[in-house]
């Protein structure tokens, strides 16, 4: 009897369990230092933030020398999220005043098992002293498989440079953490495909740097006459105008597909270089069409793609001194474009949002959605149904007896 | 012992009826906030006397392409948002990111923050609530930083497409946000991305930054969302340019929220 109780319980507890998972966090990342493992679960999708000091140990027990251990990290993310995964030091002691920032306390050198050098602080530039945290990348993980190990040779030490002048308290201070970063996708380059591995780990700084073209402010239409303004509503403000974007040379253009452009399959003709990403920056294709005025630019004279709703359609010129121009034509016959116009009979209107609350203690209102709730009934629904079956055996057992 | 098993029985049956009742309802809610929404889009859509995509488009880059007029009522609202209005005069506005579902209108309440954190359009009861402007905004006098809250709802609704701008490259590609007043059409240009703990102790509280009492409290502000932000965007707002907030919760830490900041660059 006792284990038909026990059977009944545990298949209530695995049928729990398995309900669970499928709300539960799916991604895992390993972190193995010579032979101390460490397993951090979070959810797929959400950035990592694994704190790595117990791991490492107490920094303090490096003294004179240097500290040479092999890490492996392998980083499960069942959705084949392609992650940049980063060693973070951090510090509460930033501070500009300060002679060295005490990110620079300790040393670090991080190969691969071939000896290619990943990072070494002896080459890398020093960092500001107002600076609170410094990302090392390790790599790009998860390109093609869900699973996916890298293996490093990590040494660290104290900087003898920096050290005397930082100090232990400060020093000591500093934290050591795994974090992660959707991976940002190759610069454009004609044929690159966004999922390829490059050979060598990605070399992103922790804040990155913008470069590229100027997009311009398109410049507005006429604006509506004043007297379509009802001067009662329309509360003359003191408020400064806003200041518009200087207009700057137009030199790429984005259209997004389901705003100006409709999902579909087009043919694409024109003289411009004309990318086409997803909505995350995922490049899908980059390609140069050309209507063969001049020889000495390389393309193609149309191409046919699909696009769909979030896609992002970036024109950009051919060449120097050529006008960017490029013309989509659905390959299907569609709907002919109409406009509508409505002029509603209007009432008084009502004054815009003004405050009438005087400011007291303010709250942040909770804005969160509640899966949680709904992952624990459901598990709770799989073990009740479980249990209620297990008590009908052990009902039917009885009888049959 | 038979009655005893057979009770037991009944009430794991009764635990799991329930828990399926909620989960039913759970998403039926959902479905049915899609719904209005989209219910909420069309009519703004066809109000707007938008143009149906074309079949061929054409592009010429520096070229401006000639844009509808803007249709206004003689009390000065926009026309595109008036019948909307006319159904519920709490709507304030509507939110726009283009390539996102973030297209929803925006609701105010003068005296309760958390109005429409739980309420529809239609005032009912709905567990997305419908975005909302911070109470203690004035968009008459324009306040310095417009405050819009929305849930971040696991279907993808509201506000849960902002967190996508934890990534630089969904930044470069969603840079303008679209917060149109009833009177006015404006463009937000992002500048931060930020994660911020309730209750922690490097809390940022820019839930309580409406007006600045100064320059140096204005510059104060926007370098804090510029130091907490997870990239830089090298645009730094000017005193005397409208702020936009867009808070929701994220997912990372108990009780932590997921701003995105943004400064007005055009207002017709």
């Amino acid at each position: 009897m006792k284990r038909i109780y026990f059977g009944a319980a545990f298949a209530a507890a695995a049928i729990g369990v398995n309900t669970a998972a499928v709300f539960a966090a799916d991604a895992n990342v390993t972190v193995s230092l010579d032979d101390e493992k460490a397993v951090y679960t979070y959810t797929a999708g959400e950035e990592l933030s694994a704190p790595l000091g117990e791991l490492f140990g107490s920094f303090e027990d490096i003294g004179g020398g240097a500290v040479k251990k092999t890490m492996t990290v392998t980083s499960e993310a069942e959705r084949g999220e392609e992650l940049v995964l980063s060693l973070r030091l951090s510090t509460d002691d930033a501070d500009a005043a300060l002679e060295y920032s005490p990110l620079d306390y300790y040393t670090f050198r991080i190969t691969d098992p071939e000896n290619n050098v990943i990072y070494d602080s002896a080459e890398a530039e020093l960092s500001d002293p107002a600076d609170k945290q410094k990302d090392i990348t390790l790599g790009i993980f998860n390109t093609s498989e869900a699973e996916d190990t890298k293996e490093y040779v990590i040494e660290y030490g104290i900087n003898a440079e920096t050290a005397p002048a930082i100090g232990e308290e400060l020093g000591g201070g500093v934290g050591i953490e795994l974090v992660s970063a959707a991976y940002e996708g190759a610069q454009a380059s004609p044929g690159a495909s966004a999922s390829a591995a490059p050979a060598a780990p990605a070399t992103l700084k922790p804040k990155f740097e913008l470069g590229g073209v100027a997009s311009a402010t398109a410049a507005p239409a006429a604006q509506p006459t004043a007297t379509a303004q009802s001067a009662a509503s329309e509360a003359a403000t003191e408020a400064p105008a806003p200041t518009e974007t200087a207009a700057a040379e137009e030199k790429e253009r984005k259209i997004i597909c389901g705003e100006e452009i409709a999902p579909g399959r087009y043919t694409v003709t024109g003289n411009a270089n004309v990318k086409i990403e997803t909505k995350d920056g995922e490049i899908i294709s980059e390609t140069a069409v050309t209507d063969g005025s001049d020889e000495s630019i390389k393309g193609v004279k149309q191409f046919i793609t699909s696009i769909e709703k979030g896609d992002v359609i970036t024109i950009t010129p051919v060449a120097e001194g050529v006008k960017a121009s490029v013309s989509f034509e659905k390959t299907n016959s569609g709907s002919s474009s109409g406009t509508k116009n409505v002029t509603a009979a209007s009432a008084s209107g009502k004054s815009t949002a003004s405050p009438t609350a005087s400011a007291s203690s303010k709250t942040n209102p909770k804005t969160g959605d509640m899966s949680l709730t709904t992952a624990v009934l459901g598990s709770v629904m799989g073990v009740s149904a479980a249990a209620a079956g297990c008590l009908e055996v052990v009902k039917r057992k009885k009888s049959g007896k | 012992m038979k009655r005893k098993i057979t009770l037991l029985q009944i009430l794991f049956l009764c635990v799991f009826a329930g828990c399926g009742a909620y989960l039913i309802k759970y998403n039926y809610d959902r479905a049915q906030t899609e719904k209005e929404m989209e219910y909420l889009q069309d009519v703004v859509r066809e109000s707007a006397a938008e143009t149906e995509q074309p079949d061929k488009l054409e592009i010429t880059v520096g070229e401006t392409a000639e844009e509808p007029e803007e249709q206004y009522e003689s009390n000065g609202m926009l026309s595109r948002y008036y019948p909307l209005y006319e159904q519920n005069t709490d709507m304030v506005g509507w939110i726009k990111i283009n390539g996102t579902k973030i297209d929803y209108p925006v609701m105010f309440n003068n005296s309760n923050n958390v109005y429409y954190l739980h309420r529809n359009f239609y005032k009912e009861n709905s567990a997305a609530g419908t975005p909302y402007l911070d109470y203690q905004c004035d968009l008459q006098n324009w306040s310095d930083n417009l405050i819009i809250y929305s849930h971040n709802m696991k279907n993808g609704t509201m506000f849960h497409e902002l967190l996508d701008y934890k990534s630089l490259g969904f930044w470069e590609n969603h840079r303008i946000v679209n917060f149109d007043t009833m009177y006015y059409r404006c463009e937000y240009e992002v500048f931060a991305a930020f994660r911020t703990a309730v209750g922690s102790e490097d809390e940022f509280k820019y839930y309580e930054f409406i007006n600045a009492g100064s320059k140096q409290e204005f510059d104060d502000y926007v370098a804090r969302c510029k130091e907490l932000s997870l990239y830089d965007t090298k645009i730094t707002p000017q005193y005397g340019e409208t702020l936009l907030t867009l808070s929701t919760c994220s997912y990372n830490v108990n009780d932590e929220r997921f701003v995105v900041a943004a400064r007005q660059i055009s207002k017709k």
